[in-house]
């Protein structure tokens, strides 16, 4: 049950590690032995050019003041979307870069996450109902092989044989990279949405089928487990169809257990999302943080960092609604 | 006699990976219109799978191997061979259940007026008529209104029982199996719910089979009292018959425990030295021999047979006393 009180502690502490995040996203780079901004430099250059040194110390908000001065010019900065240039997309700043890639792979890891979750209980519950048979053994043991492939590897695969190889009478039918053709203008339009529909579809596969295994596994066996239960027995005492108690009663109640796993895994899946796209040149925000890293780029990488934390927390939060509102036992603890 | 229920050579049994657990060993029971039949016995004796065979709940590892429940409906139906459809609508309507595991039964996502609603639905109860049934039941084991939006969590102990005990009766059915419906409650809780139980077999003409260890709660709701021993009934009779005048040596020492050290649950058996036979391995001659006070060396070669010792009261023993 969603309670007022449940809402407002849970925003609560949504901020409260939003704000940590923050702090700790700027004390990092600070932290960290030596002039970030001389090593960047010291990358492009051999000798340290005063006035370039200058300018990226002030882009990087490092200067001589006291820490909690640095943090209020940081903090405001922030707040205003500030994060300073990036240098491998220079002239664009750091909010532009991820502004323009976070939507790429906010859909991908959306929709994964949705369709892997989705195909994962439904599955699984058809295969908890039919726990034991010959189809379902089988079915289980492909599962397990599934989860322990890594993502890139299942990923390089699907390029391979369905990007590469599928040409049939000189017809493509996944395309081999990207996140949408060349010969198309981003914006609202048909053969836009289409054409990154299409490119989209490689990445996507590859995050739900090493993902939702997984899931179905956890909904199949706490379903096989949840027939002991009394509360079953009792269903099945009252005389109600078998149909009804898988729904009502084993499927509803494993559902719980199913939706922790998802939450737990949403880590994998992210880092699983980032590999994908570096892999099939995907333009997210994976396979940017990958160009941001090895041209140290490094106040593009703060950036992302920060995102990922946030999106994260933003998808606890999302998940602690989600668990109040599936089990009414979920209270304040 | 007006019976409903008959139960001959009923033999449930458990397959274990020691061996097969005969939980119920051949029994034979006659259950009467409109009686309160108590079964009581001790931990391990077979009264909860006594209540679930005749629900068809016995699931594997066990199975009723031999035997027959017959209900005299409209036509006699044997129990055990129901499948589908009719099973599901025997159950519930003809007999339903209150579980020993009361805590655990209700639906814990599911609001309790859901799970009235979708076990009437399950029943074809006219939907007009379903909202004030629930009331009614809920009314009778005394709940108001209010805890049918609830869900099971928010509920006491008591609260949960009386729950399933309107739940039980909501389809109103002809038997009613209680079993220790009132062992997790405290004594003023268990003494409501007894009283209630009461009055709604007097409103309703309704047959309950009550399961208890604890022979004060037995004597005061029962009509007929039946002593279980081993899977077997070994005492069966008219309440004060049984209580005043045992004729088995294992009632008695049950009943004279109770009386001198008016237990709690567990420590019935105090004056009872030794442990039930193991029904894994078949039983000769008596089940009782080895804590037997008076036995006889014919009690370990020859098996006892049920004996009428005055009206209405039999006995499975070679030497029942008094005799
Ligand atoms: N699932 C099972 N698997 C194996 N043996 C079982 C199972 N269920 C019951 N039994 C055995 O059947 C016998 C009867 O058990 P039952 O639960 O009917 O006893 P009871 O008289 O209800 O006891 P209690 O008073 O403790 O509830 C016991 O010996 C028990 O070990
Ligand atoms: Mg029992």
């Amino acid at each position: 049950m969603i309670t007022k009180r449940y809402l407002i502690t849970r925003s609560i502490y949504a901020i409260a590690t939003t704000f940590v995040a923050i702090v700790i996203n700027f004390l990092l780079p600070r932290l960290t032995p030596g002039n970030p901004a001389v090593t960047a430099l010291a990358t492009t250059y051999h000798y340290l050019p005063p006035g370039k040194l200058k300018l990226l110390e002030s882009q990087f908000g490092l200067t001589n003041a006291p820490l909690y001065v640095q943090f209020e010019t940081y903090f405001w900065n922030l707040l205003h979307g500030n994060l300073g240039f990036s240098f491998h997309y220079y002239p664009e700043t750091v909010t532009q870069v991820i502004a323009q890639h976070l939507p790429w792979t906010l859909f991908l890891l959306g929709t994964a996450t949705l369709i892997s979750s989705f195909l994962g209980v439904v599955i699984g519950r058809i295969t908890g109902w039919m726990s034991g048979t010959k189809g379902e053994t089988t079915l289980s043991s492909i599962f397990i092989a599934l989860t322990s492939l890594p993502y890139f590897w299942f990923a390089i695969i699907l390029q391979l044989v369905l990007a590469v190889d599928l040409v049939i009478n000189g017809f493509r039918f996944f395309p081999i990279n990207g996140s949408y053709s060349v010969f198309v203008t981003p914006g609202v339009n048909l053969p836009f949405i289409i054409s990154a529909l299409r490119h989209s579809l490689l990445p996507l596969i590859s995050i739900v089928v090493t993902a939702f295994p997984g899931f179905a596994l956890t909904m199949r066996n706490t379903m096989v487990n949840l027939n002991k239960e009394d509360y079953i027995t009792m269903a099945k005492a009252k005389g109600l169809r078998e149909s009804h108690i898988v729904k009502k009663y084993a499927a509803r109640n494993a559902v719980l257990p199913v939706s922790t796993h998802i939450v737990l895994a949403f880590g994998y899946i992210v880092a699983g999302a980032f590999f994908v796209e570096i892999v099939f040149g995907y333009q997210g925000i994976g396979y940017v943080l990958y160009e941001a890293v090895t041209s140290q780029d490094f106040p593009l990488t703060d950036g992302i960092f920060l995102v990922i934390t946030l999106t994260v927390i933003i998808a606890n939060f999302a998940a602690d609604l989600l668990y109040a509102y599936l089990d009414p036992r979920v209270q304040l603890r | 006699m007006n019976d409903l229920l008959s139960i001959r050579g009923l033999e449930t049994v458990f397959d274990t990976k020691r061996g097969t657990v005969k939980a119920l060993r051949s029994l034979d029971l006659d259950i009467h219109k409109g009686e309160t039949l108590a079964l009581v016995g001790e931990s391990g004796s077979g009264k909860s799978t006594l209540g679930l065979s005749i629900m068809r709940l016995i699931e594997s590892p066990g199975r009723i191997a031999e035997g027959s429940i017959i209900l005299h409906a409209t036509e006699d139906v044997d129990v055990t061979s129901l499948k589908g459809g009719k099973l599901r609508r025997f159950r519930w309507k003809k007999v339903a259940m209150v579980f020993q595991s009361a805590m655990n039964v209700l639906n814990p996502v599911m609001r309790i007026e859901d799970q009235f609603i979708d076990a009437l639905e399950a029943h074809d109860i006219d939907k007009s008529e379903i909202s004030g049934r629930i009331d009614h039941y809920l009314k009778l084991a005394g709940l108001g209104p209010k805890v049918r939006r609830l869900y099971p969590h928010e509920l006491s102990g008591g609260m949960r029982q009386r729950v399933n005990i309107a739940l039980a009766l909501s389809c109103e059915p002809d038997l009613l199996i209680a079993d220790e419906p009132t062992t997790a409650l405290d004594v003023v809780v268990q003494k409501e719910i007894l009283k209630s139980l009461n009055t709604l077999k007097k409103q309703l003409g309704l047959t309950i089979i009550f399961i208890t260890h604890d022979i004060s709660v037995a004597a005061s709701v029962a009509d007929r009292m039946a002593i279980f021993y081993a899977g077997r009934i070994v005492e069966i009779g008219p309440k004060e018959e049984v209580i005043n005048r045992p004729r088995h040596p294992y009632s008695k020492a049950l009943l004279s425990s109770i009386i001198t050290l008016n237990t709690k649950r567990g420590q019935d058996l105090i004056s009872l030295k030794g442990n039930p036979p193991d029904l894994i391995t078949p039983i000769e001659g008596c089940s009782f021999h080895n804590r037997c006070p008076s036995a006889r060396p014919e009690c370990l070669k020859y098996k006892p047979v049920e004996s009428l010792v005055s009206s209405d009261h039999y006995v499975e023993c070679l030497y029942p006393i008094g005799e």
